[in-house]
């Protein structure tokens, strides 16, 4: 069976963001994202989607890969 | 209030409140076992009976139902239902211990099934406190509580409608002294309710699971 993984960290690390400060930046909590970026979410709202996207400044598909 | 403070809170909160339950299961587990002891060394029996409507008025003492050995005293200010006390029987012989366990049975049954609630609600309360309210032990301790409610209440209602029977009879009492059978319909309202918010549970079980691993 696939599983979504999540490109969370590249992309901070290509930004030379952190964790802390995208969770300020999206007002979502760091423990939050931190279950997002290691892939033990199980679901994200649209909301908070839309928000890593417009301050990543990439699409979904640059978030997540099913493999 | 964030969900943090309000997680804090509820422990805060939740420790102390369990423990008064706890405490308060505890003095009626004790109730239920003292109640009867008690009663056994006791010579005597009580029961609440009716006074026939057209007779209420009358004083107790002049009631033509009431044999010498036994005493009425009013409980309701109408005088409607008073307590049948008997301490000797029409022939004379004590009031045996069965009769007088009984006497206090329906009582006894009554602090042990709140004994069973309060212990209940401890786990609930417990729960809710360590941030799991909708924890499948929850609504399970719900049902639990809603089936101790009403063995508690039924139960009792019947033992004490079959110990004033056994009174009356003992005692040789006669009309207008009447015993007549009585359920109390609130505490099965107040089960179906607990019924109800166990559903409720069960459903925020269900949400709650959902909503696991939401980001």
């Amino acid at each position: 069976m696939s599983d979504v993984y999540c490109h969370l960290d590249t992309l901070l690390a290509d930004r030379g963001m952190t964790l802390a400060e995208l969770a300020r930046q999206v007002d979502v909590s760091h423990v939050n994202l931190s279950v997002l970026k290691n892939d033990r979410a199980k679901a994200i709202r649209f909301s908070t989607l839309i928000a890593i996207c417009d301050v990543l400044d990439c699409q979904p598909g640059d978030l997540f890969t099913v493999e | 209030m964030n969900a943090e403070t309000d997680g804090v809170w509820s422990r805060l909160l939740a420790q102390p409140l369990a423990a008064l339950m706890a405490v308060i299961s505890f003095g009626f587990a004790v109730t239920a076992v003292v109640l009867p002891l008690h009663q056994l060394n006791q010579d005597s029996a009580s029961a609440t009976v009716q006074v026939a409507a057209q007779d209420a008025t009358r004083n107790l003492g002049q009631l033509p139902g009431i044999p010498g050995e036994a005493a009425l005293t009013p409980t309701d200010s109408d005088g409607l239902t008073v307590t049948l006390t008997a301490t000797n029987g029409t022939d004379g012989q004590p009031v045996p211990a069965t009769m007088r366990l009984l006497s206090e049975a329906g009582t006894a049954l009554w602090a042990a099934s709140l004994a069973v609630i309060f212990g209940l609600l401890t786990g609930i309360i417990m729960r809710i406190g360590n941030a799991q309210p909708f924890a499948t032990a929850n609504s399970n301790r719900m049902v639990a509580i809603a089936a101790a409610i009403v063995v508690g209440s039924v139960g009792a209602d019947t033992l004490n409608w079959a110990n004033a029977t056994v009174i009356y009879n003992f005692v040789g009492a006669r009309e207008p002294i009447v015993v007549t059978p009585y359920y109390s319909l609130l505490p099965l309202l107040l089960a179906a309710l607990v019924l109800v918010l166990a559903s409720v549970f069960s459903r925020g079980q269900r949400i709650e699971a959902d909503v696991e691993g939401l980001v």
